[in-house]
């Protein structure tokens, strides 16, 4: 193929066709083509791994705090002694954060540099005996650095604070396959199905409760992020970052009925939907705290009203490829296929909430619940 | 010889850079385009579900039920939660409608979405659904569809009050 081109002095020049040119930069280009999907594909699996290995460490604090306490860690407690803050602020000692858990019980230091929103703010010094609100923006241990509470694979996943909100978290505590709404405003009768969380927070339940077995209970899971408390509409759109405001949950299938079908990453132009997911990682509200499989994996969130306490459908979802990681009660981590069995997700909700028997919800909503007598659940 | 060399390299680099690409449809999904009046006239915002008969089938594989909005002229398309592409999984169903509203504790009628003094407890509100309670639960449904395909017709008429 090569062309000797004679010149004019008779030396020879070796040079290469355009035709010979394209070929190879095309061959090139294949082989990058056929390189790179696979180098991202590596990167994802070491990132998944990481999001294993940060619920696994989870787990293991929530144990350490049973050891301790004899129950797991609570959830949006209503009493003098504490505030509402999620099991992520409970387990702080158990995983190497007792400096942010010593601030957060003497009453939190001020952040007064910080961004924010100053009418959602505290602006008198440290209070002795006081407990830090979670909705407070400048307390510094808020903003207390801890890699291991996000999922390494989410795009809206970094560490630092979120304009005026303390900073975020993917990983959340197991409510079972029931929509019950916060109970720091009061409980609504409904207890949860789940290992977490019964009447106002002040108790919570210990293994000895999971008669499904503990490496049959979902413990922890993944939840996407919202990166940033406006929004971009596009994030907030997004039936995995976005949660849709002012339906019913009761009935999952109405909140189903808003996704898009033009595309389905998406919620109908009429929905409205607002940026709550992920942000707040010390607040023990159950939309910012935990999750239920009433929804299969990587659906859709939704919540009765504007109001952060109210009944919530939190669906685990996940940027990896194919499913979410999840983490049992007897600290064992699992990824859990998007295809599972979740049964009939159109069932009436309240037939369930509050009451025992089985899950409609199939082998999803039975992982989700503690003692509802599906001890034969396989994963 | 050159072009057809050019042409050859272009194609198959054109059907690598395809392969991979797009969603792939896990649920077997089929996109099904249905119609629901109400006393004959098209109603927008009726949420209709398909619930399935069996959510596990005699194979051991599990169907999941689906959901769509009506537009304004009435038709739907349905979404099945979890799936990469609109449509159902093919199956026999119950389907069951619903438009919600909410309402105080004195029935007029309230929009979820105002915003309210986040120190205070949220105000009081109820759903209340247009349709008659009937067609909510899928154990009375008398509306079922065997889906086949994408063209499997899925047309009712509903009642306002029962």
């Amino acid at each position: 193929m090569k062309t000797n081109v004679k010149m004019g002095g008779g030396r020879k020049l070796f040079g290469f066709t355009l035709v010979e040119l394209l070929v190879v930069i095309a061959i090139i280009g294949i082989l990058i083509g056929l390189l790179l999907p696979a180098v991202q594909a590596a990167r994802e699996a070491a990132r998944r791994m990481q999001c294993t290995n940060n619920l696994k460490q989870l787990g293991l604090s929530a144990q350490n705090f049973h050891d301790v306490h004899g129950y797991l860690p609570p959830i949006a407690q209503n009493n003098s002694k504490m505030s509402r803050v999620s099991w992520l602020v409970m387990i702080l000692p158990y995983v190497e954060q007792s400096a942010a858990w010593n601030e957060y019980a003497n009453g939190g230091n001020l952040v007064l540099s910080s961004p924010g929103n100053p009418s959602s703010s505290r602006t008198d010094a440290k209070i002795e005996g006081y407990k830090a609100n979670p909705w407070e923006w400048n307390i510094a241990c808020w903003y207390v650095s801890m890699p291991g509470k996000i999922c390494p694979s989410d795009p809206a996943g970094s560490d630092s604070a979120a304009q005026w909100f303390p900073g975020r978290t993917n990983y959340r505590a197991g409510l079972g396959d029931a929509t019950i709404a916060s109970c720091y405003f009061g409980p609504d009768g409904a207890k949860s199905r789940g290992p977490f969380c019964v009447d106002n927070g002040n108790t919570t339940r210990s293994f000895s409760y999971i008669t499904d077995g503990t490496s049959n209970t979902l413990m922890f899971a993944e939840v996407p992020t919202h990166a940033t408390t406006g929004g971009s509409d596009e994030i907030t759109r997004n039936i995995k970052t976005g949660i849709l405001t002012g339906k019913n949950p009761q009935w999952a299938s109405t909140c189903v009925g808003y996704q898009d079908p033009n595309d389905v990453n998406s919620f109908v132009s009429s929905a409205v939907t607002r940026p709550w997911l992920g942000r707040r990682w010390c607040d023990g509200m159950y939309i910012y705290s935990s999750f239920n499989t009433v929804l299969p994996p990587n659906s859709v969130h939704c919540i009765y009203s504007t109001s952060d306490a109210e009944r919530s459908i939190v669906t685990p979802g996940s940027y990896h490829s194919g499913g979410v990681n999840v983490c049992c009660c007897d600290g064992s981590v699992r990824f859990i296929s998007e295809t599972i069995d979740c049964g009939d997700s159109s069932a009436n909700n309240d037939d369930y909430r509050g009451k025992s028997g089985k899950s409609p919800y199939g082998v999803w909503g039975a992982l989700g619940t503690a003692a509802a007598g599906e001890t034969d659940v396989t994963l | 010889m050159n072009k057809a060399l050019f042409a050859c390299v272009a194609l198959c680099a054109l059907a690598l850079t395809a392969v991979g690409c797009g969603p792939r449809n896990t649920f077997g999904v089929v996109d099904v385009t249905g119609k629901i009046t109400v006393d004959g006239a098209p109603v927008e915002g009726i949420v209709v579900t398909l619930s399935p008969v069996n959510p596990i089938q005699a194979d051991g594989t599990s169907q999941r039920a689906a959901s769509g909005l009506t537009q304004a002229d009435g038709t739907f398309r349905v979404v099945t939660p979890g799936a990469k592409m609109a449509g159902v999984m093919p199956g026999e169903y119950v389907l069951t409608f619903s438009k919600e509203i909410w309402v105080d504790a004195n029935g007029n009628e309230v929009d979820p979405n105002a915003e309210y003094d986040p120190s205070q407890p949220a105000p009081k509100m109820f759903p209340k659904d247009l349709l008659p309670a009937e067609y909510k639960d899928a154990s009375k449904s008398e509306f079922k569809v065997n889906v086949v395909d994408a063209k499997t017709p899925i047309e009712f008429d509903i009642k306002s009050e029962l």
